[in-house]
Formats: structure tokens, sequence, C-alpha cells
């Protein structure tokens, strides 16, 4: 008789025991099915109006803006160069209508080359919130920043004090220039707006984005906002062509007018050939905290269930009958069989989940659309986006990893309902602790635990606002936490696989 | 080489029982060997010492002149049957050999070989949770034949089988024999191995009692022994006894003399005119030749149940 043994014969054997149990093919298929079907409705009964309150403009990608800001403008057609110089930028006294310390939230420091308070120049196409611009800013406590059309950015000098700024404009590019004295030059970048048409308004601004002030925990989030103000000194301003000046509120610069009883917007005042120009808001990318994917994935945790069942279960049945002295005596070497038993159940796992988190995504996004999550806020993701494609094969990955655990726990506990209960437990225990823990405490539970791996599921970078506690952390933190636990669970059972007795 | 499994000064301890105590002995090719002892004498984990599932303490077992777990393709090397209900309910029969044919790399045609073999072409793809207790014994014994092993070790196969079930098995192990396999049987019933085994290896208590053929155990336990026949059983008795001989009660008219020669208990027997039917040489079953000899080592030895009462009196 031909025999030889070899580890994808292995493998082989062990997805012919998976698929050979019709209970398990149809438990399987339920989790893929489960995932999409509570996705689907969790999908149907949600509604939101955050287009309805709140100031989301959609950028020239059509993904949501802000574009609050104060202008001072005027149209200039073909080529042009703007020179001004900020003589200086400071905060301007505001006031107040949230109290943080009252409210017991904390002041949410975004790091965001976007959001910080700005004076410079810019050339816009109109003053329609939204539309293409490019802007030579100097920034608060930041330097130098080219950037155009909401999200791209390019760093100049780390200068805080009065800086000179020219933009020239030729053809359809712009570049940015930087200088100390008025003399010597030096080009910060080259900014490439979507829509440049012939005719664009030439001008200097001020922005100051509002302060965001969050609190969460116990199971709900919430987030308020505290507009804020800068004032800026602009002199030495030269166009290349003759115009009258004009200043204007871009944006819906008193949103936030019905609260505290403040105007927000601006002004602008002449003196002595020099401008000093007073303004509030925030020019650049305002995601809604909501992540569209993670909704569209809610069902993923019933599939979670029914694949973390399937993982114990591949070892516990071996063990309730006796047949893994049948494994091990066809296979000694145990650790072989502990890999093959984790590879096949690892990718039929995350087979299934793939095709759930796509099905979720493909039924439960034309469902939420419907009800609500629709531009400018949220934007139509598409499977072909890199971060919703990260997410939904991360999410086949979690539920891979967890299904992993299961059998590695099975193996170490040897009895069914013991294993499946700490293995739903190792992910929704810290789940339930981060959801109570207040601020940005859990963030270390989430790092450290399966939990985190429900950040798989989020397309947006990690954010403080949301209730979730798995929004701390980011994608691949969340996956590298499942990975981590595969890895020690896995190497657990293979110890104990080798000391004990089958 | 010869296939054969070895088994030397093997000991093996579970917390407060000791399981196997020192026990060698040689299962040689050609030959069903008889692995005999109560419940509780360590047979199966002795089986599993062999099949490297269980670590022993001491000693070593090897198969075919190899520790078990060295073995790259054990399924071509040894098949056992150890448990019979050691199989997935929802699995089918054909499902459950398939993988374990990939596990060793054998090719999937052998399957339907070993099902037809043992008789369970018919059922193949039924779930063995609808199988009767004999249909799974013969399923675990297609399993230990799917690698056309040289040595074979069965727990106990008997169990659950019809008549023609325990016909089979016995022809089947004998032809096993006959091939040249070495063929190790447990049981704790003498009777099963009666016509079937060719070596006896008998333990109690996880030692070696007897390592003999057995022709010559039967021999030995036939000897100088008298069966006599007669209506008058009780007279009988007191007769024989009283020539010096020892008596047991065989049966309603039957009585086993020991002790005496044929032709002194014809004498005795006509001498004081007890009426006999017959008088004819014993000729010992196996059953009686292992209580012989297992004698000694069952009399301080209740086996079953012994640890498990313990737990009060420590």
């Amino acid at each position: 008789m031909t025999a030889r043994e070899s580890f994808p014969r292995l493998l082989l054997a062990e997805w012919t025991k998976l698929r050979s149990v019709r209970r398990w093919v149809v438990t399987l298929l339920a989790a893929a099915a489960l995932t999409v079907g509570l996705s689907y409705l969790a999908a149907s009964s949600s509604r939101t109006n955050i287009n309805e309150h709140a100031a989301f403009v959609s950028g020239p990608h059509g993904d949501p803006v802000a574009d609050d800001f104060y202008f001072v403008h005027q149209p200039v057609t073909g080529d042009t160069t703007l020179t001004v110089r900020v003589a200086s930028l400071e905060p301007e006294p505001f006031g107040r209508d949230v109290d943080p310390e009252l409210d017991r939230m904390t002041r949410l420091d975004d790091p965001s080359p976007f959001a910080r308070p700005a004076a410079g120049i810019m050339l816009k196409d109109g003053t329609r919130p939204g539309s293409s611009y490019a802007s030579l800013m100097l920034t608060a406590g930041q330097g130098v920043h080219l950037q155009w059309d909401f999200d791209a950015d390019s760093r100049g000098s780390a200068s805080s004090g009065a800086r000179w700024l020219r933009l020239v404009r030729s053809g359809a590019t712009i570049t940015g220039y930087e200088s100390a004295d008025g003399t010597a030059w030096r080009k910060v970048g080259t900014a490439t707006p979507k829509n440049l048409p012939s005719t664009v308004e030439v001008g200097f601004y001020v922005s100051s984005p509002a302060a965001v002030y969050t609190s969460r925990g116990g199971g709900s989030s919430s987030v308020g906002e505290r507009p804020t103000s800068a004032r800026a000194a602009f002199d030495n301003v030269r166009l290349s062509s003759e115009g009258t000046w004009h200043g204007e509120t871009i944006g819906r610069g008193d949103r936030l007018g019905e609260k505290g009883g403040v105007r927000a917007g601006g002004r602008v005042t002449e003196a002595g050939g020099g401008y000093t120009v007073v303004g509030t808001g925030t020019v650049g990318p305002r995601p809604p905290d909501d992540d569209m994917v993670e909704i569209a994935l809610v069902g993923v945790i019933a599939g979670l269930m029914a694949l973390i069942a399937i993982g114990v279960l591949s070892a516990t049945s071996e063990y309730r009958r006796g047949m893994i002295r049948t494994t091990f005596a066809a296979t000694p070497r145990r650790g072989r069989v502990l890999a093959a038993k984790a590879i096949v159940l690892g990718a039929t796992s995350f087979l299934v989940g793939l095709v759930g988190a796509v099905g979720s995504f493909a039924l439960a996004v034309p469902a939420l659309r419907e009800r609500g999550f629709t531009t400018p806020a949220f934007p139509r993701p598409s499977l072909t986006d890199p971060p919703v494609l990260r997410a939904l094969l991360l999410t086949a990955a979690f539920l891979a990893g967890v299904a992993v655990v299961g059998l590695a726990i099975g193996v170490l506990l040897r009895h069914t309902a013991a294993a499946i209960t700490i293995t739903v437990l190792l992910v929704l225990g810290p789940l339930i602790v981060g959801m109570i823990l207040p601020g940005t405490s859990p963030r270390w539970l989430m790092y450290t635990t399966l939990a985190g791996g429900m950040a798989t599921q989020r397309a947006k970078p990690p954010t403080v606002t949301l209730a979730e506690p798995w929004a701390l952390i980011g994608p691949w933190a969340g996956i590298g936490a499942v990975a981590a636990w595969v890895a020690l669970t896995l190497g657990l059972a293979w110890w104990q696989l080798r000391r004990r007795d089958a | 080489m010869e296939p054969t499994i070895e088994v030397r000064a093997l000991r093996k301890r579970y917390r407060t029982a000791v399981a196997v105590d020192g026990l060698s002995f040689t299962v040689r090719a050609g030959e069903v060997t008889g692995f005999v002892g109560p419940n509780g004498a360590g047979k199966s984990t002795t089986m599993r010492l062999v099949l490297g599932l269980d670590t022993p303490d001491e000693g070593v077992a090897l198969v075919n002149g190899r520790p078990y777990r060295s073995l790259r393709t054990p399924l071509t090397q040894v098949g056992a049957l150890l448990d019979a209900s050691a199989l997935h309910p929802g699995r089918r029969a054909r499902d459950h050999l398939l993988w374990l044919a990939h596990s060793n790399g054998i090719g999937r045609r052998r399957v339907a070989e070993v099902l037809d073999q043992v008789g369970l072409a018919s059922a193949a793809r039924r779930r063995t949770g609808g199988f009767s207790l004999g249909m799974r014994q013969r399923l675990g014994i297609a399993a230990a034949l799917l690698g056309d092993p040289p040595v074979l070790m069965f727990d106990e196969p008997v169990n659950g089988l019809d008549p023609d079930g325990i016909v089979w098995i016995r022809g089947l192990m004998r032809s096993l024999a006959a091939e040249g396999r070495a063929v190790l049987v447990s049981s704790h019933l003498m009777s099963e191995l009666e016509d079937t085994a060719d070596h006896l290896v008998a333990v109690g208590r996880g030692r070696l009692i007897a390592d003999t053929s057995v022709a010559a155990l039967l021999a030995a336990a036939s000897k100088d022994r008298v069966e006599v026949t007669t209506t008058q059983r009780a007279e009988a008795t007191t007769v024989l006894a009283n020539g010096g001989a020892t008596v047991t009660v065989a049966g309603p008219d039957t009585v086993v003399v020991d002790g005496l020669a044929g032709d002194r208990v014809a004498a005795l027997l006509t001498g004081a005119a007890v009426p006999f039917s017959e008088l004819r040489r014993h000729r010992a079953s196996l059953e009686e030749a292992y209580m012989d000899l297992t004698r000694g080592a069952i009399e301080f030895a209740p086996e079953a149940g012994a640890p498990a009462t313990e737990g009060s009196v420590r």
C-alpha cells in the first residue's frame, strides 16, 4: 500500500471532518445568513436626520466637509498673484455657550492641520460652501500650510511669528510661497484643486474651528461644540490686478447662534492700508463620527456567536466521544493536528465571515440610504474604497480569529458549554465593561482583549465621540489584539496537548 | 522485521490508582494473542500506552520495534479498535473512514474496500448516529484495517455483536493471523477467546499473571481430572471425598473429581454401589483453566469499583 503523510493531506483530513457533519455545515451557512439578516434588519429600523441639523456640505469629491470662515475677496480672471503679510494671529474672546467643567466633558484634542485657527490667503471657485479652493495659511501653533479641496495638505515652515505669504495661479495649478521678510521666498508646494474656472474669488481669510467637548461612558456618548474666534492683522496686501475688497461670511456662520446667543461669523476693518479680520469656523474635512460601514455590519455579532460554537465544537466534540484518540492514533504529532484544525477552521470561518460581511454591506447600505444616511454627511460607500475593503476583510479575519480562539479553548477545557461561555465572555465582557467605563479609559481594554477586534468593522479613523468602546482604537490595533489572543490560546492548547494524556 | 507489539516494564499511574504495574509481554506475528483480565485490570490502559495516547511513567511500548509516536503513517503499521463509540453521530460511515484515510495518505479506494470487508457497504452513506453497537464495532474494525497494517489491536471487539457477528470476527482474527499479522485481542471473558487465541496474556491489577500458549494451559488444567455423570450426586461426592479426592459439582448430575485416577473412581463408586452412567476424562474449558490460573490473583482483588469506594475511608 502506498501511504504518504503530508501536512496538506492532514488539512484535507480535517476539512473532511468539518464538512461531513451536516449540523456544522448548516451552522456555518447560518452564521453568514444571520450576519446578513441581522445587519439588514438593524439597517431597516435605523434612521438619522443628521443632514437636517448639522452643517455638512459636500466637498468637491463628494465627502462631507466644513466650509465656514470669513473671506475678504474679489473676483480675478486668469493667472494672478496675491501677496500678503500676516502680521499677527490671536484668539478673539468669544461668549461661552458650553461649560465643559459643568457638563463633565473633556476637550477633544484634534491634531489635524485642518483643526487649527488659521489666517491666510485663498483662491476659491466662488463663495458657495464646499466649492474647490487652495489656501496658504499661517496656523496657530502648526506653522505654515498649503491646503486645497478640504483634504490635501502640504506643510511649510514651522514659523509662528509674522509671515509673508504668496499664491501664484498659473492655469490649473496654484503655487504657494512663504517668506520671513518679503524678499527671500521659499516654495511651500503646489496645489491642484479639482475645479478652477477662469474667474475665481481671490483674497485673505480667517478661520477658527470650534472647540469640541466630549463625554462617553455609561453606555452613551455626547459631543458639544464651543465656537471660537480668531483675529488676524494683514498688511502689504498686493494683488496683480485692480479691484475692490469685499468682506463676507462663508458658510453657516450663525449655526450655533440659537444656543448661546452667539453670532459667529466675522468682520473686517481697514486702517492705514492694513486689514484686521475676525473670523470663525472650520475649513476642512468634517466626517460625522458615525461610520456607515460599521452600522451596516451590526449583524457580525450574531455570526460571531455561531462561529464560536463551531470553533469550540470542532475540538470538544472529539473529546466528548473519545474520537480524539482516533485522531491522535492516526497522527501522533499532536501539534500538527492542532495546526491543521486551526488552519481549516480559520480559513472556513474567514470565508463565511467574508460572505456575511459583504452580504451585510450589500443589503444594509441601500437600506440605510433610504433612511437618512445620505449626502452630504454620508457619501455612498463603495466596495472598492480601500477603507471599506479593509473593514470587510479585517472583519472576516476577526471572525476567523475568534473561532480559532474558541477551538483552542475547547482543547484546553474539553467541555463544550464551558468553552463556549468563556469564549463569548472574552468578547462580550470587555465590550460591556468598555461601554460603561468613562472617557478614553476603555482604550487599554480594547488593545488587550478580543473585544478590540470589533474595531475591524470601522472604515473611519478612531474617535472618542462614540459610545462603542472599540471606536477608540484603529482596525489594525484591533486585529492585532485578536492575533495575540490566537497565538496565546493556541500556544497554551499546544502545550497542554503535549503534556496531557489524550 | 517481524510485526510485533513489545511491552517492557510498563507502568502507569493515574492519580491514586496504579493502572499498569510493571507489565512486560510480546505479541508475535502469525498468532492471535488473547489479552485477558477482569474489568479494570489495565488492558485498555496498556493499549492506550502502546498507541502513544497516554504517556507511561516507566517502561516502553514498541510497535514493530519503534515507539508509536515516531511513526509517520501509523495506520499502515498498527490498526486499532479501542472504543467503537468514538464516532461523531452526525458523520457518515464513509466520511469517518475518509478523513482517517486522508490523515495517513491512504487512497480513498481503500475506504470502499474495508467497508465491504466488514459488511457495511450498504450502510456506507448512513450517519453513524443510527448505527447499532454491532455496526459501530464493524466500522471500528474497518478503521483498523484501513491501512492494511501488519499489527492489529482490538479492545473487546465482540461487545454488542450478534451471534453471526461473533462467528465472523473470530474467523476474521484467525485469517488475519494466518496472513502473518500480529493480532492482540482483549476480553474480560475467557470463553470469547476459546477457539480463537493461540496465546494468552493474562493480567490482574495491572500485573502479568500468565503469558502462555493456550494449548499448554488447557493441557495443564485438564490433567488428572475425571468427570462422572450420576443420578446420586450427593452419595457419589461423599464416597469420592472419603477416598481422598477433591470433588466439584459441575452440573445437576455431574461432578468433577480431582486427585484420583479414572479406574480408582470407578472402583470406589462400584464398591459403594453408587450407580453412574458415564465416566470420562475431564476436558477443561479455557474459562476453567483461567480461573485456576488466576485464583490467587483474584482472591485479594475485587477489582471493579474498588478505587471508587475508597474516598470515604481516606
